[in-house]
């Protein structure tokens, strides 16, 4: 198994409402941010997006691929439906990983 | 090679991580705030996707992406945004797998949070690393500054 898939695996057994986890999460130079209402897929642990359910075809996020035929946006009930919040600094570990912080470290001679 | 615990002035403060069982494991660092986003409609945004997928679908295909199952389009019901990341992989097989890096972060809360990260390749065994940006990493919306993790679907 590739190591993208393995670190979404593995975060996904101990974290399973945390979604998909990304290897790659920049979204680089071709891409957006990720937005609530992306179609896309996940290649090499990266997300690729091509559309936004939720903005017109004439949107300029759309400039790049386009959107599908006979494309209208999806207007959820209610229309205000995004819920935000933050998450602390944190590190998310998988089963198996033991943590130690602090000054001493390894390394090799 | 040889091992040794050492102490070293002029490091960040060190995290380390060790997978033991010579299992896989992952660990994701997150050094600053993360935002969320979820929608609550998550019904509509099921029906909309089993409506839609055979179009959705068919779009990808044209688009000559290499896409060849349904299965592998998406929809985001919600995500995590970070501004920056150390994500590492451990590797199946190896006895004494582990990882150490240095991170500080100072301004966490502010507008502009300043990362410094600290790799080095003999910290690193039974593994692999892909970290996000150091310096200034500003509370903006736009690329490159603010970078996606986690797309739920």
């Amino acid at each position: 198994m590739a190591h993208y898939d393995i670190f979404r695996e593995q975060l996904a057994i101990k974290y399973p409402a945390y979604g998909h986890a990304l290897w790659e999460p920049s979204p680089g130079r071709l891409y957006s941010p990720v937005e609530v209402g992306d179609v896309g897929y996940v290649r090499e642990g990266k997300f690729h997006r091509l559309f936004n359910a939720l903005l017109p075809a004439d949107h300029p996020s759309h400039r790049t691929f386009g959107v599908p035929e006979y494309h209208v946006p999806l207007v959820p009930n209610p229309s205000e439906h995004i819920d935000v919040g933050i998450l602390k600094p944190s590190h998310l570990c998988s089963h198996g990983i033991s943590v130690t912080t602090g000054e001493s470290d390894f390394h090799a001679k | 090679m040889a091992l040794t615990v050492s102490h070293r002035p002029n490091d960040l403060p060190q995290v380390s991580y060790v997978c033991t069982k010579r299992q896989r494991g992952a660990v994701s660092f997150l050094p600053a705030p993360v935002q969320r986003q979820d929608t609550i409609a998550r019904g509509d945004f099921g029906q909309w996707i089993i409506k839609h997928i055979g179009i959705w679908f068919a779009f990808a295909r044209r688009l000559g992406l290499g896409i060849e199952q349904m299965e592998d389009i998406i929809l985001v019901t919600g995500c995590h945004r970070t501004r920056s990341w150390a994500n590492v992989t451990f590797l199946e097989g190896h006895t004494d797998a582990q990882v150490s890096f240095g991170a500080e972060v100072t301004d966490a809360d502010g507008p502009g949070i300043d990362i410094k990260w600290q790799f080095t390749p003999e910290r690193v065994r039974g593994a692999l690393l892909n970290w996000g940006p150091d310096g200034k990493v500003c509370r903006c919306t736009r690329p490159p500054e603010q970078r996606q993790l986690q797309p739920r679907i």
